[in-house]
Formats: structure tokens, sequence, C-alpha cells
């Protein structure tokens, strides 16, 4: 009983991510699960959305699918290959194919590292072949392709703004040319005025490219607008899993229910309204997450459990 | 519209940063007044001045590389002799000012963790303006400091009296830190990006709660940040900064469906709508460009560079804010564009 869609890109089963508490007096050591069981596909061109809350385990999924940080247990099966049982050549091979982008894009970048030289490392590192002018023209495309002047390439990180950065960093990303991408809270760290510049920029690379995200968030209000489906995480469990309008418009679980219900809307009076009827509706108790269950054609709910 | 005096009245306040590649003018002739009880939300991103001139007129911001370079803030509170009376608090000794805060406006920011002391428990940190303000003993000042836990709904609070900041969850802290900052019940409270590292369920818990202590305090309060939705639910007046400037202030109301700036404008539609659904959607409506460096701000308007609806006289004039024609009073804004002729006329899409 899981989440299936026909010919998956990424395919991710019954993943967990759990990190061992020992006593430092050496008494009996437990395991904290980070993440429990979560298993769901991505195909290709299409966008999953994982909201939750901090320490949901959002990002260790992020981070488990990519091996940055291998799972304790479950598969990942990318194009069919399962990523765990690969040898470290071929895992660097695939890389290629797999990229990752980051919240914080200074933290991401090296300082000391022009903007043009961090855009062709991958190039360096994975098409050693490539001449220097090739690589340059290479890079100039790049540059262009997320809006920056490829005159820009000469000056280092700090000569950037917030915005600029990121696309520095989705450059590098899509150098080269991924099927998949990681995006962990891509636009968290920008202005306001800048977010929708980047995930403008995310969709129209999709569209291009053919690219399959996987989109770690808080942003409610954009994974709706930007994911074909979404996946709504808690302590490390899918709770729920749907089409984005669904899940929307008809969430089931009653953590999804408050986690949609607690978004502000930028209007007024609407938003007068919606924290009055918070105000008289008490805060539901949340039940334990079970097994998945499909409710209707590709909206699966978790069972509660103990209830 | 009552005549009684304005509780804060903040009259051309600039701020200037000295830095090694030059002055940065964080803050460029902010003027606005603040009624008794009344929510201001302040919005506008990194840069904005929007933070900076609060800290600047509780006397926080740090001289060196801090300038104040001119203006006055108003502030009705009590004076020595317990009178009310505005006093300039860019005027006023630290040792003044330093009663003012804490006792007469209360601070809320965005990091509880790195705002409260580790070391100490969270009734010692709720006592400490309790004793220094307002002269209460050990005994008293703990009873307060429980009352104070239960007012901002941290269940047990007996018992948690004791407890030190890092047995609190994130929202909890900042209940705690919402605590001290309205413990000597002040008449100002200002909020500086205080749910922005909060998860959207503890936020709008956080949010109910400052509505709920709102009521039963009366206070006014200065809501400081970059989520329109947070402002539209507990503002009365919305206040829009850019590049150290107000670009528009009015009535939540007025501002929100008839924005006369372009930068308001801006912010308003490159937020999705949560409630269309993906086939109905349209591509986001990006702002162009980026805020500008504030070591060389643009001539004229600054945001004039990244404005589709900019005239000739945006990028050498900068304009005044002003009354908006055929709104309602108190809706100003500054542009030297007619914002809902061009929008009328089709103009930016």
């Amino acid at each position: 009983m899981r989440p299936v869609k026909p010919e998956p890109l990424l395919s991710v089963r019954s993943l967990s991510k759990h990190y061992p508490l020992r006593h430092w007096w050496g008494g009996k050591s437990s395991v904290f699960r980070a993440v429990e069981g979560v298993s769901f596909d991505i195909a290709p061109g299409e966008t999953l959305g994982l909201v939750g809350e901090s320490g949901s385990g959002k990002s260790t999924i992020g981070r488990a699918v990519t091996m940055l940080n291998p799972p304790t247990s479950g598969s990942v099966a990318f194009e069919g290959v399962d990523l765990a049982s690969l040898p470290a050549r071929a895992m660097r091979r695939m890389r290629r194919r797999i990229q990752v982008i980051f919240q914080d894009p200074y933290a991401a970048l090296n300082p000391r590292m022009s903007a043009g030289a961090y855009v062709a490392e991958p190039f360096r590192l994975h098409r050693p072949e490539m001449g220097g002018a090739e690589r340059r023209d290479a890079v100039a495309g790049l540059f262009q392709r997320v809006g920056l002047d490829p005159r820009f390439a000469g000056r280092y990180p700090h000569q950037f703004s917030g915005g600029q950065r990121q696309r520095l960093c989705i450059a590098r990303a899509i150098a080269l040319k991924p099927s998949f991408i990681v995006a962990d809270e891509p636009i968290a760290a920008l202005d306001i005025s800048i977010q929708a510049q980047v995930v403008n920029l995310l969709q129209d690379l999709q569209e291009e490219l053919g690219l399959s995200y996987l989109f770690i968030s808080h942003d409610l209000r954009m994974v709706r607008y930007l994911c074909h489906r979404v996946a709504v995480l808690r302590r490390g469990r899918i709770v729920e899993l749907a089409d984005s309008d669904t899940l929307y418009e008809d969430p089931r679980h009653p953590y999804t229910r408050a986690l949609l219900s607690a978004v502000p809307v930028p209007d007024p009076a609407a938003e007068r309204a919606r924290l009055r009827a918070t105000r008289e509706s008490p805060a539901a108790v949340l039940p334990e997450a079970g097994a998945l269950e499909e409710v209707a054609p590709g909206h699966w709910v978790a069972r509660t459990v103990g209830v | 519209m009552t005549a009684s005096p304005p509780l804060l009245d903040v009259r051309d306040l600039a701020v200037a940063f000295d830095t090694e590649s030059g002055t940065v003018r964080a803050v460029n002739g902010v003027s606005y007044t603040l009624r008794e009880g009344e929510t201001l939300g302040i919005v506008g991103e990194s840069g904005s001045g929007k933070s900076v001139h609060v800290l600047a007129m509780l006397g926080l911001v740090p001289r060196p590389p801090g300038r104040i370079t001119g203006g006055q803030v108003l502030f009705r509170g009590r004076d020595p002799e317990g009178h009310d009376q505005a006093r300039d608090l860019l005027a006023m000794p630290e040792r003044h000012l330093r009663r003012v805060r804490g006792a007469e406006i209360g601070m809320v920011f965005q990091d509880p963790m790195s705002s409260l002391n580790p070391a100490m428990t969270v009734a010692a940190q709720i006592a400490e303006p309790l004793r220094l303000h307002l002269g209460l003993g050990a005994r008293e000042a703990r009873a307060r400091a429980r009352d104070l836990l239960d007012l901002v709904r941290i269940p047990d609070a007996s018992r948690r009296l004791d407890h030190y900041p890092h047995e609190f969850s994130g929202g909890q802290r900042q209940r705690v830190m919402i605590a001290i900052g309205l413990a000597c019940r002040p008449k100002l409270l200002i909020a500086d990006e205080a749910t922005t590292a909060l998860d959207v369920t503890v936020q709008a818990e956080i949010v109910a709660l400052v509505q709920e202590l709102k009521r039963e305090i009366g206070m006014a309060i200065v809501w400081i940040t970059h989520d329109l939705g947070v402002v539209a639910g507990i503002a009365d007046t919305v206040q829009v900064m850019y590049a150290g400037r107000i670009v528009e202030r009015g009535p939540v109301d007025a501002v929100f469906s008839d924005p006369r700036n372009a930068y308001t404008l801006g912010l308003l539609r490159s937020l999705p709508d949560l409630s269309r659904d993906r086939a109905g959607r349209q591509r986001l409506r990006q702002i162009e460009g980026s805020p500008p460096d504030m070591r060389h701000p643009p001539p004229g308007d600054p945001f004039a560079p990244r404005n589709p609806f900019a005239t000739p006289r945006c990028r050498t004039e900068a304009p005044p804010l002003a009354q908006v024609e055929g709104s309602v009073p108190g809706h100003l804004a500054a542009a030297w564009y007619d914002l809902p002729a061009l929008l009328a006329a089709g103009a930016g899409r």
C-alpha cells in the first residue's frame, strides 16, 4: 500500500533515518527516529513538495535521497538504480544527474572563488576533457540562463545580492544537465521581492530542461503554487500525500488541516475573519500517524493510531 | 479622529552607518505617529530601515558605526515625577532611556534563544524588569512572574518558573520573551520579526496571544515583519518601507485594497494565491532587480530602477509622502505617478 505513479524518476521506499542516542554512563541506548518508513515517487518533470514544521524530517529526507547522508534503511531508486547499493565511482557519476540547492546561498558559495570559477567547477570535475574556451562559453550560457550578466563571472560572492547568489547556485546545479534537483528551502533566506523571481526561474528551468524537483519548504503558499503533488510530514512520517489542489482543497488529516488553517492571508478582512474563527475553535488533538491509506486515487492519508 | 496627542511621534528620523566602503544612509527622514492602543504593522525587506529605525529610537544602535544624523522621537511616557509628558527619546540621557526601555516600551525580538540568558531561570529573567523598574521585592516579583507566565498561556506556570530557556520549546521561549516585554505593563510593545523563526502553527498561536493581550492590557503595538499576511490580520495601520523611507502608509484595508506606491503593489502581487488551483494560476508577478546598495542609493526615488511605472521625474527627485487623493484620510503614499490611472490604462500588465 504505497503511493505509486507510473515510471517514476525517483522511487523512495520505506526510508528511515535513525540516530543513536547513547547515554554517556553506558546505560541502555535508544534511537531517535528522524524519518520513519517514508515512501514516495517523483515522476519526470514533476515537482513534489515536502512540507512540515522544523524537526519534521524534511531536510533529512532531502539529504537521504541524494545519499549526502544515506538512510539507515529503505531504498532510493533513481531511474531504476538503487543508489544505496552503487559503488562510490558509479555514485559520483550519478551525482551529475542529481543536484541540490540549499537555503543559504552564501554558505554554499566559496568566498574566495569567483562566480565564474564556482559555476565552472562541475565541468572541471566531471568534464575534464572540456577546453578552457568551451568551458567559458558554457559558463556564460549558464549565467544568461539564470538571469545573470556573464560579465559578472569575475566577481566574488560578497559582491552579489542574496537573490543573485541563489541564481549562481542554481546555475551550478544545472551545469551538468541533471534530471533531478532537491531544493531545500531555496527561497526562505531571500527578500520577499526576490522570492517570486527565484520561483519563476525554477519553473522556467523545469519546463526547458524537464527537471524534477523535491521542493522542501515551510512556505505553504509557494508550495501550492509550485508543486504538482505535496507530502505533509510530521515527526518523521508522511501524514498526507496528494496532488496539491486536492491537498489544499480537501485536506483529510487533522495535522494538514491545522497547518493550512494557520497560514495568514494577505487580505485584511479575510485574515481578521480567519483569526476570529481560529480563536473560536479549539486546537485539535493530533493522533499519532500510522500506515498510509489511499482514500481516493492518489490521495493518501495516514491512519490514526490508538484512537 | 481624537485630538489627543500621539503616544509616539517620530519626526524626520535619520540614521547612518560609517563603514569602510562608505556611509550607509539606512534611515532617511522617517516621520509618523502612533496613537495609544494602535497596532502599526511595518513591512519591508532587509535594508529597508524597518528594524534599524526602531533600534535607533530606543538607543540600541551601536555608536560607532551607527550615527543618528537627525530627527526627534517624542514618546509620551511618564517623567520621573510620574506625569505624562512627551519627551524626545533621542535627547534623553542613557539612564533615563533605560527606564523607558523595558518599563514603558517592551521589546520582543526575532530569536528568543539569543535574547534570553541561558544561565538564568525564566523566573529571574521575568522578575528582572519588575525589580529594576517597579522596585518589587523578590517574593512579589516572583508572584508577578508566575502571573505573567499564566498570562502568556504557559501551562503549569508555578513549576515552569525555575526552568531554564533550553527547557522550553521555540514557541514557548517566544512566549517568555513576550512575558518579559509585557512585565511592566508598557504602553508600547515593539515586536521585530517576532514570529519569523517560528513554525506557522506556532506563529498563529503567538499572533492570537498578542491579540488577546492587547485586548486585556490595551497597549499600542509596532509589529515589524516581512509577512503581509500577519500584518493584514492584526494591524490597524500599515507602513511600507523601502531604502530607508516610508513609501506608503495608511489604514490596513485601504493600503491592501488600493495601493498607490508601486513597491507596495509589487509586494502584494508577488504573493501566490493560496486559494487558486494550479490550472487557473498565472506566472508569479515578480519585482525585477534587487534592493539598492545603500552605500550608493540611486538618485531620486530609490525604487525607480525596478519600477515599471516610473516616470522621468522618479529618476531625479524623490517623491514626498503625501495624502492620497481619492482615498481615506491618513492614506499616504510617495509616488510621482498615478497608480490607479496607470493600471486602468493597462500598464504593468
